[in-house]
């Protein structure tokens, strides 16, 4: 069963399911019906863990917790059009978070802001397509435009960032007031896996299973519905700045939904960008990190892991 | 006996449980005095809340003997109009310390509803009662004694001092100090690191001596060096020469954050008392007020940081450098620089350096000392602020460290004492909190400036200003806290655009406008004597305290928008605003009413911007005066404009940023010079080539009135630039590296390159404190990850990033100039379309590569036009070019594909 169908299973018998419930139930699926009766015979409306632990227990089952770990493919030869056609993606999927996220107001297509009169406004949504001291272009599915903006808010813009930029007409001018994020809801609450989770920059442990870890530029690892993300620092680093902190780029990056967003900067073309962050990870770990750092943000916690050193994620220590 | 003396400083001391007030100066003959006042006591005002008999016999009660007298009094409350004077309590203490208690204990109990100055030091809350002015001449009448306690060459416990007439000042002792420490690396940590050398230069001399360097280890003496075992011995040498020289002013580069709490830290380490002042219960003050910024005070001398005189004339616009080390502004001022030896260096040198390397490493020392005196004395530092001191009464010590606000509180403080009146304390958190909040509501507007229209003139604009704008709106309308309505009021009041009631000056004449009006008349007096003076040092002298007049009169205007003001009354500050916006808006509006050719192209403030039909400057300085009679016609003596000057060709880019050069008239004579007001030509981020370019590109804009001869230079640097034909030395940036590389955060050039050469060549890795030069070369990689040594450069012959170049160094000042004039930044490259920047590179790389256009690549940088050229670091949707809707293609080290395959 796919996971929608075994939501729609469920509320079709009154029940909610929280979503760490979905994910254990969907790679355990032999369970489902006991749960569903389990859960009916108690009168509950909302299975939780704690609802699923108890009536395992009272089953006298165990569920299996399945551990994954997501690579990225590397597409070595491609076209101007894959790069393109990714790059729409892209857009199609954040320009949809933005909308979701962001109360925009007087939200239109870039085609039309032609027809905006002197000192009107207007909230547009485009992927940073060029950029100078003092504006940026930006195109979406209908045109492009030139935008001015301060220099000090240009700088901060990554080449293909998605942004809603909220702008007036200006005589012959374009002028942009306030830049809105895909970002993040500030409601998420942290999540911590069952058993505790040791990453080092060559293995993960998970209780008394161990994973190597191979080296690579990003990864996702999936315990049961627990998400944990790693990143190279050198990633970070690309779009670190004179005297800025790294774990400021890196929210600069979790707020923008992609942590790698300049293609011409990552130069790697991927089946599935583990970059984007369509899901968003429970916890996030960069790699080769000059100095230990745990920082909670907007319900992740991240930490900067130097070599030599593991962190304990459910114990949110670095060792 | 009767002495004259020129007051330098002033302190008071305990003596048999009663304060006696000590006043430091010098003697017309160069002797220094103390002048010693006994009987004076400390005060201050409170409305009480119960009878005067209840409230003494409550601070009778808790305080005893401390409390000496408690009398009914009459004063006027400074804030807000009242007919009648309120009913005060005056209370005497015997002790200025305990002051601070008592005021606790009044306001804890209730016994007061309001307090008064009981926060003034007593030094100043005695030398406004006795009308004693900070510099200025006074003639002690009393007599002589000895004590071992005071250093100066005369003490005198005076019966009586009064004021004696005196412009010129008495003859001072300099004495500059620099230190040099053991500090390897990193900044020197006065707990661990000691001083090795001491330099001391002095005017007059000392011993026939002009310098001297104290060095703290065997070495090859001189006649000027002197040396001694240890740190310990040196130090107590210091005080000896000090205590024998006896200078008036202790100057220094820097010397207030670096030398003094130095000094003052090694002192106490040796378990020596530092006594440099000349009194010997006083040892050196130095307190933290900031990271890294200490106020110092030597009791009786005046400590003088030349640093922070040159930045505050940094700050005022006048001295532009890039850098304000000792060195740079050393030769920008008198054309001597420092002796050569790498700051980093030092330590090593004074381990294990010969003789000569010791010797120059003193010379080194020495010169430093010497520039800062030099300096001070030919550039004559310190007279403008000594006029200040004059003026304002504060002590010369804290002219130089007090902000506007201190200077104008205590005129203030004289002046309304005088006329009855007692001022508030300072604000407590408590009320600051209600002055922001109310702010933040009501809101504070600034002064007006209007929209200018950007652009370049080469035709004349008439520069005119408002005479003394703010003083004169003071006095016009009498502003004043005393004057300010608070009640229902209606009649005999003026109403200030912004809404707010004043009283007429025949109810009550203001006392700050009758401050304000004492101050612009004394200048106007001084400025006519000036005039008739042949004596050029009297004529300095002058000029002098008129600066400082004017500085004093124009500092009025913030005052009381100023939130930790005394007299701080939003509502006055906002009316003065509002006057000042009356006049600018009603002065624009008559002139281009009275003459169709007359166009105001900007206001700031007190100051239009006329632009005039005149086929010569002379024609337009006579518009300018008919525009000036029209003005002040109009005015009828309320307010006044003056030409200040024509400009032959200006140049305006936004609010408060224009250039020009102006053509001033004196005495018939007419004197030309470059104006600039917030556009820089030296900033420390940019390279030799930036500050050329812009520099030029006034000049053309400017002197020749040429926008395409401007665009024509400009286009012609990118043009050699990318060829490779400009001198690297153009293109080196510096920057300091001020701490150790652990300490950087974030990823910075100048850092990124040290790492790469401590791995590389180690021998030539700077040090702290050293300036690194670094360029930057093309690649792949984080700007910060491309500096590169241009040595290095040189020799490997690695390609300068030269769209680094354009984009951030070049671009950044003139665009909006260029802008300005109306002329986009597409006009800057080659041929005028809307190209990027670095098309030109491409398409020359394009052309020469058109055969091998299918050429597989195993990688890419950015993305290209194949049609027009045009350079894509963000691919557009359609994959073809937004311009000319060519295809795009991958592009790598100028080769271009379709297509790229990575190996494996």
């Amino acid at each position: 069963m796919e996971k929608l169908e075994i939501v729609k299973l469920f509320l079709s018998n009154g029940l909610q399911l929280t979503p760490q419930v979905l994910e254990r139930l969907f790679q355990n699926q032999e369970i489902i019906d006991k749960i569903l009766e389990f859960a009916k015979q108690r009168g509950a409306i909302i299975i939780d863990e704690n609802l699923l632990e108890e009536c395992l227990r009272d089953l006298k089952m165990e569920t299996r917790l399945e551990i994954k770990v997501v690579y990225p493919e590397e597409i070595r030869e491609f076209s101007v059009e894959d790069v393109a056609r990714v790059l729409k993606e892209r857009f199609n999927i954040l320009s949809t978070i933005l909308q979701e996220n962001n109360k925009l107001q007087n939200l239109t297509s870039l085609s039309r802001v032609k027809r905006l009169k002197k000192g009107e406004e207007a909230t547009v949504i485009g992927m940073i397509k060029d950029k100078t001291t003092y504006s940026v272009s930006i195109e979406d599915f209908t045109s492009h435009e030139t935008i001015q903006l301060d220099a000090k808010v240009v700088e901060k813009l990554f080449y293909d960032d998605v942004v809603a930029i909220k702008m007036r007409r200006e005589d012959e001018k374009l002028v942009g007031d306030k830049i809105f994020y895909p970002s993040l809801s500030f409601f998420r609450r942290q999540t911590l896996p069952e058993s505790e989770v040791i990453v080092s920059h060559s293995e993960i442990k998970v209780g008394k299973e161990v994973f190597e870890l191979a080296e690579n530029e990003v990864a996702r690892v999936y315990i049961g519905g627990f998400k944990l993300f790693i990143i190279n620092s050198k990633v970070i680093e690309k779009y670190t700045r004179e005297d800025e902190k790294s774990i400021d780029v890196l929210i600069s990056l979790i707020e923008r939904r992609h942590l790698n967003p300049s293609f011409f900067l990552s130069r790697k073309l991927y089946k599935k960008d583990l970059f984007l962050l369509d899901e968003i990870p429970d916890t996030l770990i960069v790699t080769h990190a000059a100095e230990p750092l745990y920082k909670p943000y907007k319900g992740i916690n991240i930490f900067f892991l130097p070599e030599g050193r593991e962190v304990r994620v459910k114990e949110k220590r670095i060792e | 006996m009767r002495v004259s003396f020129q007051l330098l400083d002033a302190d008071y001391v305990m003596l048999n449980s009663f304060p006696t007030v000590r006043l430091f100066g010098k003697t017309k003959e160069g002797e220094s005095v103390c002048v010693l006042y006994e009987g004076y006591l400390p005060y201050f005002y409170f409305i009480p809340a119960k009878s005067r008999e209840e409230v003494e016999e409550i601070l009778k009660k808790e305080f005893g003997s401390l409390i000496v007298r408690v009398e009914e009094v009459e004063r006027y409350e400074s804030i807000g109009f009242r007919e009648n004077k309120t009913r005060m309590i005056k209370v005497y203490l015997t002790d200025p310390s305990k002051v601070p208690r008592v005021r606790e204990f009044i306001a804890a109990r209730n016994l007061a509803t309001k307090i008064f100055e009981a926060d003034i030091l007593f030094k100043y809350r005695f030398m406004a009662d006795f009308n004693i002015f900070g510099m200025r001449w006074y003639v002690a009448e009393g007599k002589e004694i000895r004590t071992s306690e005071i250093k100066t060459r005369k003490i005198i416990i005076a019966d009586k001092i009064e004021e004696e007439e005196g412009l010129m000042n008495a003859p001072f002792k300099v004495l500059s100090l620099d230190i040099e420490t053991t500090a390897k690396e990193g900044k020197p940590d006065s707990k661990k690191d000691r001083i090795i050398m001491i330099s001391l230069a002095f005017n007059p001399p000392y011993k026939d001596k002009t310098s001297l360097v104290l060095v703290g280890k065997p070495t090859k003496a001189g006649d000027d060096i002197l040396i001694f075992k240890d740190e310990r011995s040196m130090l107590e040498e210091l005080l000896r020469i000090i205590d024998s020289y006896d200078p008036d002013f202790i100057v220094g580069y820097n010397i207030n954050s670096f030398d003094l709490p130095f000094l003052r830290r090694r002192f106490e380490e040796n378990k020596l008392p530092s006594l440099l002042g000349r009194a010997n219960d006083k040892p050196l003050l130095s307190k933290k007020i900031r990271e890294d910024r200490y106020r110092n005070h030597i009791l009786g001398r005046v400590i003088v940081d030349v640093y922070e005189i040159i930045k505050e004339m940094a700050e005022k616009g006048l001295i532009r450098l890039k850098r304000y080390s000792l060195d740079d502004v050393g030769r920008f001022l008198i054309g001597e620089g420092k002796v050569e030896v790498k700051h980093s260096k030092i330590g090593e040198i004074w381990e294990k350096g010969g003789n000569e390397e010791i010797l120059k490493l003193i010379e080194y020392s020495r010169r430093d000392a010497v520039l800062t005196l030099r300096i001070f004395l030919e550039k004559r530092l310190i007279e403008k602020y000594i006029e200040l001191s004059k003026i304002c009464g504060l002590l010369l010590q804290d002219v130089l460290d007090e902000g506007e606000a201190a200077k104008i509180e205590s005129l203030l403080l004289r002046e309304f004492n005088k006329r009855g009146f007692v001022l508030p304390n300072k604000p407590d958190n408590k009320e600051m909190l209600k002055r922001k909040e109310e702010r933040e509501t009501k809101g504070f507007k600034g002064a007006t400036v209007l929209e200018p229209k950007v652009g370049l003139y080469t035709t004349p604009i008439v520069y005119l200003d408002f005479k003394s704008m703010y003083p004169t709106i003071y006095i016009n309308f009498n502003i004043c806290p005393t004057t300010w309505v608070v009640d229902e009021r209606d009649q005999n009041v003026i109403v200030s655009p912004y809404g707010v009631k004043f009283v007429r000056p025949e109810i009550r004449r203001g006392v700050i406008p009758q401050i304000v009006e004492f101050l612009i008349n004394e200048r106007d007096r001084i400025k006519k004597e000036m005039k008739k003076e042949k004596n050029e040092e009297i004529k300095f002298l002058l000029d002098a305290k008129q600066e400082a007049l004017k500085r004093m009169a124009n500092a009025f205007y913030g005052y009381t928008g100023y939130v930790r003001g005394r007299l701080y009354v939003l509502d006055i500050a906002n009316s003065i605003t509002s006057y000042g916006r009356y006049y600018l808006e009603t002065t624009k509006k008559l002139v281009e009413s009275t003459n169709r050719d007359w166009e105001v192209i900007y206001g700031d403030t007190d100051s239009i911007m006329v632009k005039v039909k005149a086929n010569s400057i002379e024609e337009a300085f006579e518009i300018g005066k008919n525009i000036e009679n029209t003005v002040n016609e109009y005015y009828k003596g309320k307010m006044t404009v003056k030409i200040e000057s024509v400009f032959q060709s200006f140049l305006i880019i936004a609010k408060k940023r224009y250039a020009g050069i102006a053509v001033e008239l004196e005495e018939g004579k007419k004197k030309e010079k470059l104006v600039m007001k917030g556009i820089e030509t030296v900033r420390k981020d940019w390279c030799g080539l930036t500050e050329k370019v812009l520099s030029k590109v006034l000049d053309f804009l400017l002197r020749e009135k040429s926008i395409e001869s401007a665009i024509n230079y400009v286009k012609s640097v990118i043009r050699e630039l990318e060829e490779g034909k400009v001198n690297i030395e153009d293109l080196i940036i510096t920057k300091s590296l001020s701490r150790n590389l652990h300490e950087y955060k974030g990823v910075q050039p100048h850092v990124e390159l040290v790492k790469k050469m401590m791995k590389r060549s180690p021998e030539k890795v700077p040090m702290v404190g050293d300036r690194v030069n670094f360029v930057i070369v093309a690649g792949p990689e984080l700007v910060s990850k491309r500096a590169e040594d241009p040595e290095y450069v040189i020799e490997k012959g690695l390609k300068i990033d030269t769209k680094y170049y354009i984009e951030n160094q070049i671009l950044p000042p003139i665009e909006r100039i260029f802008e300005a004039v109306g002329i986009k930044r597409s006009v800057l490259f080659s041929n005028g379309r809307q190209t990027s920047l670095t098309s030109l590179q491409i398409q020359r790389n394009h052309s020469e590569t058109k055969e091998e256009k299918s050429v597989e690549l195993s990688d890419f940088e950015n993305f290209v036009c194949q049609k027009c050229g045009r350079v894509y670091f963000s691919l557009p949707f359609s994959a073809r070019c937004y311009e000319c809707n060519g295809e795009i293609a991958f592009s790598f080290n100028g080769a271009v594909s379709s297509v790229v395959k990575k190996s494996i």
